[in-house]
């Protein structure tokens, strides 16, 4: 193929790589294949480390990470200390991102909103994957009866307003001395899986009838073996997509949450509580919402990188 | 912008049965005030007996009024006045309106402003068997009684003791013309009460035979300077002059219309770009430029933002702590970097705007006009020490609870720094959604906790009667013999100098026992164009279009 | 399929009694009451409206006559909106909201697709970058700041529209193209992930080495397999924006459904929090079995009868 035909593969491989392959039975099987030893994870590993995009997005996910516990220390502001003769100032070199309604510096508080940030997304992005790919690959896997139940269970959850739920959070967490953080990862537990679910369970209902997965199964592998090791990692686009993209707005609701009371009280502020609070002031004061949605797309930025590089590592048909 | 046409803007319009024509362009905040009063319609339209502009009475419907020596009885000449269907105004439709409101099935919510009316109450919490009214049974000892029926509590009529609405309540048509009111007991402010929506007529003829009458355009009958014309719910009002009104020469506008817009900083776009010629709430970070560009302006507002101590509560039980709190709070710095609308620094409870008795003196420059000096750091810290927690030490941690607003978080977040800096006290900040918020103040089940009063009429017991022993809105478990006699005093009393005087007294133990820390003063910014003359917002909030015009 | 049919729907109305359920006894678990004011209402006024809209029944009659009504349709008077039942205001509001959220979701499936088909095809390339850009940006800039940045651009920059308001086709564009930024990026994004993948399959090849054109290739064989992520995504998206978002509403003014599924709960209007949330469940599992009819069509493999051999 010519090298600049528009279905040119990354990374030299050729189209015909591209074609499925049935996913080795194991770790050993594919040890015999490539003579070092290697599992699937490892291998994966070695292959995020080739994808130049997803080593940039991890670095960044790093950096961010290592402002976010450093940051705040080093700075010679704390994120609570006012000044209200020195409110909404424009950024100078005492205040690089400016100053708040309370004349708080704003890149202190960025750089301290980034932890509850940061966790906020991680965390959300983990239990997506862990609940929403798990509960819509069973369900789409054992398919029938089995299938309607637990999507009809993901139908009612997404029926009841959260707004109810959450407020009825509020109350039973009060006064039981629940980190505020650990209330906010279960509100959005409860029910940021859901879109997740639905489309792991799309993908895998079209791809356990394709013949690798008829095939596996022909050959008597296990259930979980077909559904983890064939049918997943054959829906790996879809599925970073959704993880990568919904951490922006987990991030948000967690503003949302903070408001109404579920989560780390003020003075402390999110990412998404700096912005949300910042587009009141958005006319005069546009600095104040720029730079926490700065670093909020900058998160997203680097988790999609790392996520593509993620996506093509757990390819089974682009393995080597 | 065409003349004589407004745009103005305002957050949602719940009911136009609370807001009706006439009296949303009067008072445009009607629905605030009275929202819900309406199931079936029981809020008057147009012009009441009188209202009030900034404390002299004037005439509406009622042309003229007689007052009897004991301050109980009113008679009310009422002028000729038509309703929009061309029908006159008359006595029988204010004595069908205020017992309308006054009946237990028709449920409104501000039935308690016709309390005052004699037999008021007692009709209101009646109970009603076929077509007649019967006062609860009370047992042995004076409790209600009620009875199982199914699963559910229901109250006890006593059969002996029945209400005839037409006999036993203090209102009174003698002819068309005279309308006779009796009052439960001298309430020197009942003129004023006139204004408020709940005591305005509603045209019998119509209402009597349609109850939904409000909630179709074409049966809408009022009597206001404009009437509705259009009404798209959540989206806008169309009002028009209303030819059928009795002073209609004075008023020039020719079409208002009205858009809910519940977003402030988006009004403020549409007024920009000339969608809205007026809009009544103005985003707080914009507001100094638009002031000085004189896009906006700030009028006055009867209200006081406070916060609630929960005084049943250690260490909040010990008024030395309380003052100390209050005394720690740098208000002129709350006033000018955060809230920014003008507000005053709040050094006592009732605010400016209220007359006291001599004829235009003011109930808060009469007798003392602060109690406490603003950030008064030295005495906080002295209070705090003799309380036992010398520079704080000891202090209990402890929650201070508000609202969802980004307001009320910035207050609390100023004030939470003023106490650590100032008294070396920590408290962690609370936001709750608000039904949470209010079931927790009502509760006890806080420390201490924002909270704001709106004066409903122009007297400062509209301010003070509220924090008696167990009064419903007293959150804060506060309670003082000699208060409670001070504010019943007031209430019986109707020489102005004696009633005054009980208030300021009463007002006295408030500020020295401090179950509440007053912040500052409301003030009500608006947005208004320049070309809008004759603009009048009463200090209770209510918008009177009647004589503005586009210049 | 027949039987699927007949199954789903009776699934379908057994989801919507369960969330009308599960949401009346929940609510009713939240703290304060629809007649909380401010500025307390005395009791026995409380009493008077509790007695006139029946809260004062025991707590089980209250739910057997609301499920009664349900089923003849009535879903009852508004506590906040007086004068009006849930069935007006879910009358006024939902067409507002439709149609707003129609042209929305036509934005999404028009420009997203075709962004997520044109960066995959030039994968790596600055097209792609720019896909990729676009996309993410449309997913980092949350609705609440994209409505006011519009709004300020072509309604206070530009003069080409009204800054907010309802009744003109103008007033469409900004709230649906605000509607529309997650969608678009989402669907661009998922697009091109699976366009990717499908273009690695082997019939793909096949096709190609048949010499088939590559828009004939890319519309007969590849557009049919990607577009199951994009129905997935699509079903809870239509019910979702067809009845209207709460922040687009509010910042644009519009007179649709959207605000009643947070006003409600805030104002603990029972009735309105029941209508919207009956309404919105009974869409949204009618879109997701459309989903799954849609499943079947595009990939005729699918079954979901259960199978007697296994």
């Amino acid at each position: 193929m010519a090298a600049n035909t528009p279905w040119q593969f990354k990374e030299g491989l050729t189209p015909g790589a591209g074609s499925f392959l049935p996913a080795p039975q194991s770790s050993e099987e594919l040890q015999q294949f490539t003579g070092r030893p290697t599992t699937y994870w490892s291998d994966a590993i070695r292959r995020i480390r080739r994808n130049k995009l997803a080593v940039v997005g991890f670095w960044i996910i790093v950096a961010l990470l290592v402002v976010a516990v450093v940051g705040p220390m080093v700075s010679p502001y704390s994120y609570e200390e006012q000044d209200l003769e020195n409110t909404f100032q424009s950024p100078t070199l005492r205040h690089p991102f400016g100053t708040d309604q309370l004349g708080r510096d704003q890149l202190t508080r960025v750089m301290y909103g980034s932890r509850i940030s940061l966790a906020v997304g991680i965390v959300c992005a983990a239990l997506n994957f862990l609940i929403g790919v798990t509960y819509g690959g069973i369900s789409a896997y054992f398919g029938g009866r089995v299938d309607d139940i637990m999507m009809r269970i993901v139908d009612i959850l997404y029926g009841i307003p959260t707004l109810i739920i959450v407020i009825l959070l509020t109350v039973l967490f009060k006064d039981k001395g629940v980190s505020p953080l650990v209330n906010v990862f279960i509100a959005i537990g409860l029910t940021y899986w859901l879109p997740m679910a639905r489309i792991v369970r799309g993908e895998i209902l079209s791809l356990k009838e394709r013949e690798f997965a008829l095939a596996a199964k022909t050959i008597g592998a296990p259930n979980n073996r077909i559904l983890f090791r064939h049918l997943i990692p054959n829906a790996m686009g879809p599925i970073i997509v959704t993880v990568t993209l919904e951490i922006p707005s987990a991030i948000f609701t967690e503003a949302f949450l903070s408001y109404i009371g579920l989560g780390v009280s003020a003075p402390v502020a999110s990412w998404g509580v700096l912005a949300s609070d910042g587009t009141e002031a958005i006319r005069s004061f546009p600095y104040l919402v720029l730079f926490p949605a700065l670093a909020i797309s900058l998160t997203m930025f680097a988790f999609n990188f790392l996520g593509d590089g993620l996506r093509d590592a757990l390819d089974p048909r682009l393995r080597q | 912008m065409g003349k004589g046409r407004l745009l103005y803007e305002e957050s949602t319009v719940t009911c136009l049965d609370s807001c009706i024509p006439g009296l949303i362009l009067r008072w445009s905040f009607c629905h605030t005030v009275s929202e819900g009063s309406c199931s079936g319609g029981n809020v008057q339209p147009g012009d009441g007996a009188c209202c009030d502009r900034s404390g002299y009475y004037d005439p509406a419907i009622a042309k003229s009024w007689t007052i009897s020596a004991d301050r109980k009885t009113y008679l009310f000449t009422l002028r000729d006045a038509y309703w929009t269907n061309g029908t006159p105004v008359t006595a029988y439709d204010f004595e069908y309106a205020w017992k309308r409101a006054l009946s237990p099935e028709i449920a409104s919510e501000y039935a308690y402003q016709l309390y005052y009316v004699y037999g008021g109450e007692a009709f209101n919490k009646s109970i009603k068997v076929g077509s007649k009214y019967y006062v609860q049974a009370v047992d042995a000892k004076g409790n209600p009684l009620t009875k199982k029926e199914g699963d559910k509590d229901v109250p006890v009529p006593d059969l002996k003791k029945e209400i005839d609405p037409s006999k036993n309540i203090g209102v009174r048509a003698l002819n068309a013309k005279t309308l006779k009111v009796y009052l439960q007991s001298p309430t020197v402010y009942f003129l004023n009460l006139t204004a408020f929506p709940t005591l305005m007529p509603v045209c019998k003829a119509v209402v009597s035979k349609n109850d939904k009458w409000a909630s179709d355009v074409k049966t809408y009958v009022t009597n206001g300077p404009f009437r509705l014309t259009e009404w798209s719910h959540n989206e806008k009002m169309v009002f028009v002059k209303n030819p059928t009104y009795w002073d209609k020469d004075k008023v020039k506008l020719t079409k208002i219309t009205y858009y809910m817009v519940e977003d402030e900083s988006t009004a403020l776009a549409m007024f920009q770009s000339g969608q809205l010629d007026a809009a009544a709430n103005v985003p707080v970070s914009e507001l100094p430029k638009l002031v000085a560009s004189g896009d906006a302006q700030i009028l006055p507002y009867l209200g006081t933002y406070y916060y609630l101590v929960n005084v049943t509560k250690k260490p909040f039980n010990d008024v030395r702590v309380r003052k100390a709190l209050l005394l720690a709070i740098n208000r002129v710095g709350i006033t000018q970097a955060i809230t920014q609308g003008g507000e005053v620094p709040a050094l006592a409870y009732v605010p400016y705007g209220i007359a006291d008795a001599v004829p235009g003196s003011d109930f808060r420059k009469a007798s003392q006009e602060s109690f406490y000096k603003d950030n008064d750091i030295t005495t906080a810290k002295a209070l705090l020490a003799a309380a036992g927690y010398p520079n704080g030490k000891g202090f209990p941690a402890f929650t201070l609870l508000y609202n969802t607003s980004n307001a009320h978080k910035s207050i609390a977040e100023a004030i939470q720094q003023m106490w650590k800096k100032n008294l070396g006290i920590t408290c962690t900040l609370k936001s709750e959604e608000w039904g949470v918020y209010m079931d927790d103040r009502q509760h006890l089940n806080y420390s201490v906790a924002r909270a704001g009063w709106i004066g409903d009429y122009m007297d400062p017991n509209t301010f003070l009667d509220m924090w008696v022993t167990g009064g419903g809105n007293n959150d804060t478990g506060w309670s003082n013999k000699s208060y409670d006699a001070l504010i019943a005093k007031a209430k019986a009393t109707t020489d102005p100098k004696a009633r005054m005087a009980a208030l300021h007294a009463a007002e006295k133990i408030l500020m020295t026992d401090m179950p509440i820390l007053p912040i500052y003063y409301y003030t009500n910014p608006v947005l208004l164009s320049k070309g809008i003359k004759n603009f009048y917002q009463s200090t209770l909030g209510f918008v009177d279009w009647k004589n503005a015009y586009m210049g | 399929m027949l039987k699927f049919i007949l199954r789903r729907v009776l699934s379908m109305i057994l989801v919507v009694l369960i969330v009308a359920s599960a949401t009346f006894f929940m609510m009713r678990l939240l703290p304060s009451g629809p007649f909380a004011r401010e500025k307390k209402l005395p009791p026995e006024i409380i009493k008077n409206l509790e007695a006139r809209y029946h809260l004062d029944d025991p707590l089980w009659k209250q739910y057997v006559d609301y499920m009664k009504n349900l089923l003849r349709g009535d879903l009852g008077p508004s506590f906040k909106y007086k004068n009006r039942t849930v069935n007006n205001i879910i009358n006024d509001g939902f067409p507002v909201s439709a149609a707003l959220g129609l042209v929305a979701v036509l934005l999404a499936v028009a420009i997203g697709i075709p962004l997520g088909i044109w960066g995959a095809l030039k994968q790596n390339g600055w097209q792609d970058s720019l896909v990729m850009f676009v996309a993410l940006l449309g997913v980092s800039v949350p609705n609440f700041i994209m409505a006011v940045l519009l709004m300020f651009i072509f309604a206070l920059g530009l003069h080409v529209v009204p800054a907010a308001g309802w009744g003109s086709f103008k007033q469409v564009i900004l709230p649906a193209f605000t509607l529309a930024g997650y969608p678009i990026a989402f669907l661009a994004r998922l697009v091109r992930s699976s366009m990717l993948e499908v273009l690695r399959q082997e019939y793909i090849t096949t096709a190609r080495a048949k010499g088939l054109s590559e828009r004939l290739v890319i519309f007969r064989h590849a557009l049919r397999n990607i577009l199951i992520p994009v129905v997935t995504v699509l079903g809870p998206l239509i019910a979702a924006v067809f009845t209207g978002s709460f922040v687009v509403e509010k910042i644009f003014a519009i007179p649709g459904l959207g605000r009643y599924y947070v006003t409600s709960i805030n104002d603990r209007d029972y009735t309105t929090i029941l209508g919207v949330t009956i309404f919105y469940s009974a869409l949204l599992v009618f879109m997701n079995f459309l989903v799954d009819l849609t499943y079947a069509w595009l990939d005729p493999r699918i079954r979901y009868v259960e199978r007697k051999v296994s």
